[in-house]
């Protein structure tokens, strides 16, 4: 049988279809440090025992819980220090230091023959990371799908993630994110979490339970430095506010303003940034969404978290990027599609990319405080 | 030894690692931007990234599937591109769980969904194997790179109803073989 990429090989597509995109060295750096990271992981798991030992030892693990309840001897389970990178593979880089500084939760709850235990739990005074072992008596298919709601106590709104990776056919790990960029307390949350359906992606089917959380937990320390530096052009302005770092990770509070003229041309901007040092490090970040201010609609606040800063750096180089994009609808056609949990949805339009705009602002170099 | 023009392909297959240095320097900008197009409606950033990466890994380790010259090379890249990008963007539309105006984007009718949905690819892919040469890149486009009926027949220097016909035609096909290989009804 041919393989895919070899039929791949066979198909002529219109070569006017592509077009290439401008790329920073930065980028360029990037994927080949991520590249790199996943073949010598490939080349080290390689062998069959390695995967072998991992699984074995989470099976472990999700048995050993059961009989325990307190914190300090859930978190002292080595293996746990493993579901921050295990999960997030590819970006293992980025959750480096979590572990170190995390907290041990050790919270179970089980519906349905299946018993999701908390493991450990980290607050940055903006994102909380929960890492999670979850047993089931038959498997959840390769992906399962949760049906879950994430709040902070007392805070409106907010961004929530979840990952789930298959360790055997009857364990699997997590790791949930959540943040209310900038409105919950920089000291400490109360963190609630619930689900009430699992999708087997497989089989179609649906597990109805009912899984509750409810912790509070105290935010790493923080260092902040106020830097306000800004860059202006194009009608577009974008100012570092300030950095905090915490003993994990760094993060950059960046207020962005743009002029009428250009975001009405535009039906979506939206403002990346890179971050590397003076030692040569390139950091990995993910973003923290943002909000805006009622009295100027061109205007929105956002944040980003970053790996942990080397201590060799002495400076910090942020380069923004913006991406704007036209969109062509044709509102008139509705189209009706299932989503993972059978639930029928609805979209108004369809909607082709019908111009695409990148522009790479000057850098923003920031002295560090030692 | 150094990753140039002439021999980045041979280092590849001996999988050196300098050789998938040079062609993210070389194909970076041309894979971003097949990507960016089918997944910035999304307004993902992790996926754009993730999808990327997706691309110059699969191209790493399926090198040996590639055949030809620096040329050929260029259009495999944009083709694998295209096809993780496609991909990318119906796993990133079914996880979805709050409507989004974007979904619509390569949707085109349920059947033709239905036949991806068919749960693994390599059973499609056995399927597609066993249509004559002229289908299965019909189908690859059509199925895997979401191109255009219009654009497919263009390909071809056929009109849009006969590219239509052998879809038809190849769909039952498959349909047939799909039940004798007892994957029951899941085309329809």
């Amino acid at each position: 049988m041919k393989d895919i990429y070899k039929l791949l090989n066979d198909v002529q597509l219109d070569e006017n279809e592509f077009v290439e995109l401008e790329v920073s060295d930065i980028e360029k750096a990037q994927m080949k440090k991520q590249l790199k990271q996943r073949i010598t992981k490939k080349k080290k798991r390689g062998n069959w025992w390695g995967q072998f030992a991992v699984a074995s030892l989470l099976i472990g693990l999700s048995g050993t819980i059961l009989g325990f309840t307190f914190p300090a001897q859930a978190g002292s389970i080595p293996i746990v220090r493993d579901i921050f990178k295990f999960i997030d593979g590819d970006r293992a880089a980025f959750y480096e230091n979590y572990k170190e500084f995390s907290t041990a939760i050790g919270l179970s709850d089980e519906s349905k023959g299946i018993e999701i235990t908390m493991n450990d739990a980290i607050y940055d005074g903006e994102t909380m990371t929960v890492t999670m072992a979850i047993k089931s008596k038959k498997t959840l298919g390769d992906q399962p799908i949760f049906r879950h709601t994430a709040s902070f106590k007392d805070v409106d709104g907010g961004t929530f993630g979840l990952q789930i990776k298959k360790v055997d056919d009857f364990n699997y790990v997590g790791i949930l994110t959540a943040g209310s960029f900038g409105q919950a307390s920089k000291d400490m949350v109360n963190f609630i979490w619930k689900v009430d359906k699992i999708f087997i992606e497989e089989t179609n089917k649906v597990i109805n339970g009912n899984w509750r959380f409810a912790f509070s937990i105290d935010a790493t320390e923080q260092h902040t430095q106020v830097v306000n530096q800004s860059i202006e052009q194009d009608g577009v302005k974008v100012t570092v506010k300030q950095i905090t770092k915490t003993p994990m990770s760094v993060i950059v509070y960046v207020k962005e303003q743009i002029e009428q003229q250009v975001s009405e041309e535009w039906d979506s901007i939206s403002l990346q940034y890179s971050m590397k040092d003076d030692v040569g490090n390139v950091y990995e970040g993910e973003s923290l969404g943002g909000y805006g201010e009622p009295d100027d609609p061109g205007v929105m606040n956002t944040g980003k978290t970053f790996e942990k800063l080397d201590e060799r750096a002495t400076t910090l180089t942020i380069v923004p990027q913006l991406r704007m994009l036209k969109a062509s609808a044709n509102p008139s056609e509705k189209t009706e599609s299932v989503n993972a949990l059978g639930e029928s949805v609805i979209s108004n339009a369809t909607t082709e990319v019908a111009d695409y705009k990148e522009m790479t602002l000057e850098p923003i170099v920031i002295e560090l405080e030692k | 030894m150094k990753s140039n023009d002439r021999n980045f392909i041979k280092r590849l297959k001996r999988q050196e690692e300098d050789a998938l240095e040079y062609v993210v320097d070389h194909y970076l900008p041309l894979v971003k931007g097949v990507v960016y197009k089918v997944l910035t409606p999304l307004q993902q950033e992790s996926l754009l990234e993730e999808c990327m990466n997706d691309v110059f890994l699969s191209i790493w380790e399926n090198i040996d599937q590639f055949k030809g010259d620096a040329i050929d090379f260029r259009k495999w890249v944009c083709v694998i591109a295209k096809y993780k990008a496609i991909d990318y963007y119906r796993k990133a539309g079914k996880s979805m769980e709050v409507s989004s105006e974007h979904t619509g984007l390569l949707v085109e009718d349920s059947v033709e969904e239905a036949l991806i949905q068919i749960e693994n690819h390599e059973e499609l892919l056995q399927l597609i194997n066993r249509l004559d040469a002229m289908d299965r890149e019909i189908f690859m486009m059509k199925f895997f790179l979401g191109v255009k009926t219009e654009d497919i027949a263009a390909r071809f220097g056929l009109t849009r109803a006969a590219i239509d016909n052998r879809i038809y035609r190849g769909k039952k096909k498959l349909q047939q073989q799909a039940m004798d290989m007892k994957l029951g009804g899941s085309l329809v």
